[in-house]
Formats: structure tokens, sequence, C-alpha cells
């Protein structure tokens, strides 16, 4: 039996408040997990177009599962081929006004450093750990989104921890 | 792996004054500091300057050869009118009729898919399963192949043949679910007609009935829900062998089940969730006094309670 939804999510106004709400998120998803360099921003509108496809027989409050259920399980065949490739925003930290050339190129090497070092954790390990340092995601959520138990994302976010020690240790620091 | 606590609460923000003050005095704390300054340097930018809804709508318009932006008016059941989407669909492209490779689409284990078919028809396939049909030919003849199991919402128009490897069913505008899987055989008619081909006797189902064949035994039974239950993610049987249970139980979790001492062939009525393997082992063992130990994340064992 149909039910009759006064909003569905066909209804071009609820799809575009639905867009307004969720674009950003599902983006940081497939941004975090694979980098840059697989068009995350492409992707993002793909699974939008998805939902639109099935607006029919996705609830509006379902949509949000949905959109990253399809982010989830997208299938990126060029991941096997192409390394993840991180980019830092060249911001300059609120800190300092005035930085000495040596600082700025210490900087910048610790900077690219840290790119690579992101670039060598595991998809999980990285969306994990940046869902929940850089978007303040609590480690529920993410263990919801992901599938798997919350300890496994405390584990997975911890490891990414390590992992970036690992690579940094030898950089030098200026605090 | 023994983990450094301290560390591990400072990630989770959960230290105390004084571990704090303690963890500040360490050898690494610079590093630790750096690396938790410098992350938002690596913050996903803000997508809704860059890409609009609008694109969106774009995408889709040249994905499927719908012309029609989706409007505010109570849709009733737009999909139903076949003549408007038949002089869509021949306005649109030449292009179309280049195309003579079937379209596949097949999933994994633990994986759902929803298809729209050229004719608004919308097919959701269950994990492990493979749909086929052509493009190019569908104005003509509606047919789809498919392997293991798919639900079906069909558009009114001309006949409308699933294919399997052993059956073939026929249905003019219903919903239905199919399932083949090695020698277990099920329709399940939810709405309008379905007609089932059994070698030279056809079976005519009208909604809220099934039809099951195993081991060349055939039954027919009623139905009583809307729409099958994996759609909602859950897998509901009733007096299926329970060879055919763990099997999509396998195909859910992805995961490889290995019974010792365990009649395969008792039938099983009951269901289970697909988002929680405990609870789904739970649900599946404890009625017919079985056991189970996982052994690691793709491997079960299931044998009977001593």
């Amino acid at each position: 039996m149909p039910k009759k939804i006064q909003e569905n999510v066909c209804d071009k106004r609820m799809f575009s408040l639905i867009y307004k709400k969720y674009s950003q998120e599902v983006y940081n998803f497939l941004y975090y997990r694979y980098g840059e360099s697989l068009n995350p921003a492409d992707r993002m509108q793909d699974a939008f177009v998805k939902l639109l496809s099935n607006c029919k027989k996705v609830a509006p409050e379902k949509a949000k599962a949905f959109l990253l259920s399809v982010a989830k399980n997208m299938v990126l065949n060029e991941v096997k081929h192409q390394k993840v490739v991180w980019k830092h925003q060249n911001q300059k930290p609120k800190n300092y006004t005035h930085e000495s050339p040596e600082f700025e190129l210490e900087q910048k090497e610790f900077l690219e450093g840290y790119e690579k070092a992101l670039g060598k954790l595991t998809e999980d390990q990285r969306v994990s750990f940046l869902l929940n340092k850089l978007e303040g995601k609590k480690h529920a959520e993410i263990a919801e989104l992901l599938g798997v138990t919350r300890k496994a994302v405390e584990n997975r976010i911890y490891k990414a921890y390590k992992i970036l020690q690992n690579e940094l240790e030898g950089f030098k620091l200026q605090k | 792996m023994r983990k450094d606590e301290l560390l591990n609460k400072w990630i989770k923000d959960e230290l105390t004054a004084e571990e704090l003050k303690a963890f500040q005095q360490r050898d690494d704390y610079n590093l630790h500091a750096s690396i938790k300054e410098n992350l938002n340097q690596f913050k996903a930018p803000e997508i809704g300057k860059i890409r609009g809804v609008s694109e969106v709508y774009e995408k889709f318009n040249k994905g499927t050869k719908s012309i029609q932006e989706p409007n505010n008016k109570n849709e009733v059941r737009t999909w139903l009118s076949v003549a408007a989407t038949v002089i869509v669909l021949l306005g649109i492209s030449l292009y179309l009729f280049l195309s003579t490779t079937p379209t596949t689409i097949k999933t994994i284990a633990g994986e759902k898919n929803t298809i729209s078919l050229p004719d608004s028809s919308v097919v959701v396939l269950n994990a492990k399963s493979k749909l086929s049909f052509t493009k190019n030919e569908w104005l003509q003849k509606r047919q789809v192949f498919l392997e293991g199991e798919a639900y079906f919402k069909v558009s009114k128009g001309s006949t409308f043949d699933v294919t399997t490897n052993n059956h073939t069913i026929t249905v003019v505008g219903t919903e239905f679910n199919v399932k083949e899987r090695n020698d277990f055989f099920e329709v399940k008619c939810f709405e309008g007609k379905v007609k089932v081909q059994l070698g030279n006797n056809a079976r005519l189902l009208t909604a809220g009935t099934s039809i099951k064949v195993y081991h060349r035994q055939m039954k027919l039974s009623d139905i009583h829900e809307d729409q099958p239950g994996w759609i909602g993610d859950t897998s509901n049987f009733k007096s299926v062998p329970l060879i055919e249970v763990l099997e999509e139980l396998e195909r859910q979790y992805s995961i490889k089940i290995i019974t010792k001492s365990v009649k395969t062939d008792q039938l099983f009525t009951g269901g289970f969730i697909h988002k929680n393997l405990d609870s789904a082992l739970k649900s599946i063992t404890l009625p017919l006094d079985l056991n189970y130990t996982i052994v690691s994340t793709s491997k079960v064992n299931i044998f009977p309670k001593k």
C-alpha cells in the first residue's frame, strides 16, 4: 500500500532542502575517505542523482541514511590504481604574524610530510580520524556510518594517530 | 597491541587536569600538539558555494531519459503513464539505438541496488545477484534476465518477462519478488497478477500469494506482507530449508558458514536482521537448538547445542 506522503523527495523544494542540508556531510565523507584526486565533489553529486532517481522509494527522513549508504558503497575502481592525494589548504596559523624564512620552510615541509602521512592511512582509519577530529563527529555516529562497533572506531583513530606520529617524528618543529 | 593509555585519553580529550600536565611534560608532546594544531589545514572545503543543486538535476536529466523535472503536483502513479514515457524515449536519442550491448548490474555480498528501467519500472536487486537487459530492445519487448533475487515494481504496459536460469515469469504491471538460488525457486506476488512458467505448465499468481519450488516439489501459499522483508533490511522465511537460510545469511553479511552435524534440510520459519551478525545468528540458531562461534570476521561455525 503506497503511503500518501505530503512532501516527498521528488518535490523540487524538498530535494533542494535535502541537498542544502546534507551535501557538505556527504562530500566530507567522500573527501576524507578518498582524497581529492578521485573528485569527491562529482561523486557527492552522483549520490544525489541516485537519490533523485529513487525519490519515490525514499522517505525524506531516510534521505540522509540513503545518501551516506550510496557514498559508502561507491565502488571507485580508480582507487586501486591511483594513490590518494592530499593537499593542505595553505592557511596561516592564527598565532603567528611574522615568521622567519626558516620557520616557513620547516612548516611547509612538515605539512607536506603530513599530507603524505594522511595518504598512508587506510580509508577507514582516515575517514574515522578526520570525521572525529575535524568535524566533531562522535565515535558512535561514525560507528553507525561505517557499520562497525564504537570500539573499532576508537581503535582506528588511535592507530591513525600512531601512524602519523611515526611518519612525522623526524620533522623539526617549533612551538 | 599495548596502547599508550595517556595518549589515547588525550586523543579522546578525556584527560584530567593532572594527567594533562603529565602529558605536556612528555618528549613527544610537541609532536602531538603539532599534529593536532595543523589538522585544520586538511579540512574539506565548503562545497555549497562551488556545487549547487541545479547541477544535480542536470546530471540526472542527462542520465535518465526523462526531460521533465520532478514537479510539485501530488504524484499518484505517474510511472504508470507509459505512453508519455514512450514518446519521450523515442524523442530522446538515436544514440539509444546505437547501443546493442546489454546493460548488466551486479551486486556483491551485503549489497543492495535499486535500478530504474527505461519504462520507469523499478527493480531492487538483493545481495549477490545479477540483472541484465538490453536498453534499445525495450520498446519492442520488456525482458530482463535475473540471477539471484530481486523485487520488481513494473509499470503498466506490454508484457514484462523475467527470465532466470530455470524459469520464466510474465507480468503486466505488478509488484512481485523473484528468487532463484541453486535449487530453490520462489515467486511472491504483492500486487496484480504474475504468470510463472514451470516446465509445460503455467501458474497464475494473484496478489497475496506465492509459489515455491524446492527439490522439484511445488508449494502454493498465502503471504501477508506488502513487500519483501529484505528491502527493509530483514530476511523472513516460512518453512524454508535451513541451507537456503544460511546461504542468505552468507550473502547479506559476506561471511562463510561451516556447519557440523547439522541437518541443513530441516525447514525454518523465522527471520534475521541485516545489521547485526550476532543477533542474526541467534535468531536462527536458538529456535533450532543450535549454537555458533564467530571464528573470524569472515567465518562462522554452527553446530548442535550439547
